[in-house]
């Protein structure tokens, strides 16, 4: 916005209206960087100074450097298990939600395809589910002994035993996996959906008058077409990767019992415990240690801000490269 | 130009309102303030505890004195709060919080650390009791001003209310003690009586337990169980085992070997069904004909056992378990240190506890309190529930059990434990291929890992 110019050789009233014009607008969005500086800022300095002590929030700090730093990557096996953890559910998760929600979108925004609205509606569905909710129903579609799924494959005779989804780490991480990109698929392809019907319809009617094929159509129109929609959901999904909590943590609450069983905490043997959950238990569940979490913290943040960065990077390289071969 | 001042004076405002409303969530509630402001620093309370649901606050009565109170069973506290005012015409209210059980320690936690108000009482549930009452912010309450009598509560409850100075800074709610559940329909067809000292006397050990087990799982086709889950045989086994599994910072396994013991001889021999006790699965055993014993404290009838078995009524019954009774769960109150109603607040749980309290507490919410003299009646002490038939359960509870029950004393580091045992007890239950052995490694690294500050 161009700033009107005002002679320098004004009297003190327009030197007045150059300093009131100057001022206005850093009032103006003062609220906004007191708060941020408040509620943003100062808890990052301050989990930076927390993670240096020993603290149980009740006590009084004490300065140990370092060491929980050291003991999350040296000494405490759960943090680099709940970092690799948070990993393999992002190496399954990411490409499962963008490739599906490219799907759904190409499939709903086909012409022939009636009811779009309504499959775009039950797709999104369980986006709006609470995560509580989503948790006590696959707890109960997965359980060990009263299952729908169990019943389904015994009835199906595909199993003569019921399997112990929920107990056994390597099913565990796959049901946590199933519930995420159940939930997310709806939200992904609404993005996707958007980018589809700003693309011209005439580009897919130039296609057809030179006889490209649907997924030649797909391939060569739909993809390029949305590539910045698809650049901001891998990064985006790296980042919420990182911040997967709820999901995991209500599958292996206590949310179903009677009797006041407690939670489990990380899943079976720690094998759905996330970077967040990790920083959690660690700060305000059995452990109560603040200082060990704040450093959890930080080095979770750490992982995010490198795969983010490579991601970033590895698009950069990726669009030069189209660009270069066009 | 006045127009023009007005414009600066309106947007000067604007900017004010807009950075002090703001800013108005930043400070922190002291001195006296207003029934709003109370309620802005409740809410800054609900969200420091990281409790996502709103706060149910009520407030009772007219006394000229609040005591503000956490919990989790407002309309219970209601019913004995107002029966309090009205036995003893005590010129209070009650400002109740509502706070998930679970979260109650991480509420704690967050108040504290933000610098926010105290309430003047915080209830307990026992696996967090001992991890509370090692922070050194509570009143001892059989110190003076208060001097609580201890010979006015159950001997058992003593240790599970002070802390590791022994200084008793929680007063107990309801007795937890605890025995055998069984299913009166399964017991006769699978140990040919229902009569609860005839099992009693037919299970002295749980070697014999394990036997009839044996016995019983080959009887019936594989078919039915002793117990539904192996927490079961966890929480009533280290339930009678006193030894405390960390002391001076030293972890001790003998309690969690013996235990450890029995869960995997009774998983091997395919005794316990393997259902998690957090399941739903587990819940709808309470109705089914395949799980014959549960375990049962004062508090289990009515909250586990009629929700979920709606048409068992008659169909319980209560007996001692081999080696005797234990116990389970139960909540106490404690007041900090730098609560502002303190006196009152005391007033309040002591009554609780006193002979008219107990009476009184059985009367409007059907709890089991724990003065002695209450018991002492054999009328008050009988306790018959329909789910029980005619079987005075409040023999069992109120009186064997009382005889030679043993309580681990509440520690530091029983949250830990807490989350140990689960993570171990998960894991024999659905690996079969973990042995006594490699349980009992799995325990001791978990515990290390999760305290480091344990001597090895």
């Amino acid at each position: 916005m161009a700033v009107p110019k005002v002679k320098a050789s004004g009297s003190t009233g327009g030197r007045r209206k150059i300093r009131s014009r100057q001022v206005w607008p850093y009032m103006f969005i003062l609220p906004f960087f007191v708060i941020y500086i408040a509620f943003n800022c100062y808890p990052l300095i301050y989990t930076f100074f927390i993670s240096l002590n020993e603290w149980d929030g009740f006590t009084e700090p004490v300065m140990t450097g370092l060491s929980n730093y050291k003991n999350i990557f040296t000494e405490d096996p759960y943090f680099l298990k709940s970092i690799g953890n948070t990993l393999l559910f992002m190496a399954f998760d990411i490409p499962i939600v963008i490739l599906g929600g490219l799907l759904l979108a190409s499939a709903f925004n086909n012409r022939k395809l009636k009811g779009a609205n309504f499959f775009r509606t039950a797709a999104f569905l369980p986006y709006i589910t609470i995560p509580v909710a989503i948790g006590v129903l696959f707890s109960l579609l997965f359980d060990w002994n009263s299952g729908t799924i169990n019943e389904l494959l015994a009835r199906a005779g595909l199993i003569s035993k019921h399997i112990n989804f929920l107990g056994t780490p390597s099913l565990a991480r796959m049901i946590v996996i199933l519930m995420i990109c159940w939930k997310y698929i709806g939200y992904h392809m609404i993005f996707f959906n958007a980018g589809i019907s700003g693309i011209s319809m005439e580009l897919y009617e130039a296609a057809d008058v030179d006889g490209a094929s649907g997924f030649t159509k797909f391939t060569r129109i739909t993809i390029p077409l949305l590539k910045p929609i698809i650049e901001y959901l891998v990064i985006m999904n790296i980042i919420w990767g990182f911040q997967l909590f709820d999901e995991p943590k209500v599958l292996f609450s206590s949310w179903t019992s009677s009797t006041g069983a407690s939670s489990l905490v990380g899943g079976p043997l720690k094998s759905c415990m996330t970077a967040i959950w990790y920083i959690y238990d660690t700060s305000f569940g059995s452990q109560m240690r603040y200082g060990k979490g704040a450093a959890a913290a930080y080095g979770t943040f750490m992982f995010i801000l490198v795969f983010s960065l490579a991601a970033f990077i590895v698009m950069k390289i990726l669009g030069r490269k189209d660009r270069d071969g066009r | 130009m006045r127009y023009k001042n007005l414009k600066k004076l309106a947007a000067t405002g604007t900017v004010i309102t807009v950075i002090c409303s703001a800013l108005a969530g930043c400070g922190t509630s002291g001195g006296v303030s207003s029934e709003a402001d109370k309620g802005s620093s409740e809410a800054v309370k609900t969200e420091a505890a990281g409790d996502l649901s709103e706060p149910k606050k009520e407030t009772k009565g007219e006394g000229t004195e609040t005591i503000t109170m956490w919990g989790w069973n407002a309309g219970d506290i209601e019913k004995i709060f107002n029966a309090y005012k009205e036995e003893t015409g005590a010129d209070v209210s009650l400002d109740y919080v509502t706070v998930q059980q679970e979260e109650s320690f991480q509420k704690l936690q967050t108040t504290i650390s933000a610098g926010l108000d105290l309430p003047d009482i915080v209830p307990s549930e026992v696996n967090q009791r001992g991890t509370m009452l090692s922070l050194d912010i509570w009143e001892d309450l059989s110190a003076a001003p208060y001097n609580f009598d201890k010979s006015q509560i159950f001997e058992y409850e003593i240790p599970l209310c002070s802390n590791e100075k022994g200084e008793l800074c929680a007063l107990p709610w309801d007795v937890s003690t605890a025995g055998l559940a069984y299913k009166r329909d399964l017991a006769k067809e699978y140990l040919g009586t229902d009569d609860p000292d005839e099992i009693s006397a037919m299970f002295q050990t749980w070697d014999e337990f394990l036997e009839k087990g044996k016995e019983i799982r080959e009887e019936s086709g594989g078919k039915v169980y002793m117990f539904a889950s192996l927490t079961n045989v966890k929480q009533i086994m280290d339930g009678q085992n006193p030894q405390p599994i960390v002391q001076n910072d030293t972890l001790d396994m003998t309690s969690v070997k013996e235990t450890l013991n029995w869960m995997i001889k009774f998983r091997d021999e395919g005794i316990v069904d393997n259902i998690l006790e957090s399941s739903t699965a587990y819940s709808a055993s309470y109705a089914d004909d395949l799980h014959i014993f549960y375990p049962c404290a004062g508090w289990t009838p009515n909250y586990v056992i009629q929700p979920n078995d709606p048409e068992g009524a008659g169909n319980w019954g209560l007996t001692v378990p081999p080696q005797g009774c234990f116990s389970w769960g139960g909540s106490a109150f404690m007041i900090p240190r730098d609560a502002k109603h303190k006196q009152a607040a005391y007033d309040f749980i002591s009554w609780m506890n006193t002979e008219e309290g107990t009476r009184t507490q059985r009367e409007v919410v059907n709890y089991n309190t724990s003065n002695v003299e209450a018991y002492k009646d054999p009328e008050f002490a009988a306790l018959y529930d329909e789910w029980f038939g005619g079987q005075n359960i409040g023999e069992l509870l109120f009186n064997k059990a009382m005889e030679n029950i043993q309580v681990r004393p509440v520690s530091t580091h029983d949250a830990t434990i807490m989350e140990v045992w689960s993570m171990v007890t998960e894991a024999v239950n659905s690996d079969s291929s973990i042995d006594f052995e490699a349980a009992c490694t799995m325990f001791e690294n978990e515990m290390y890992t999760l305290a480091p500050e344990l001597k090895k």
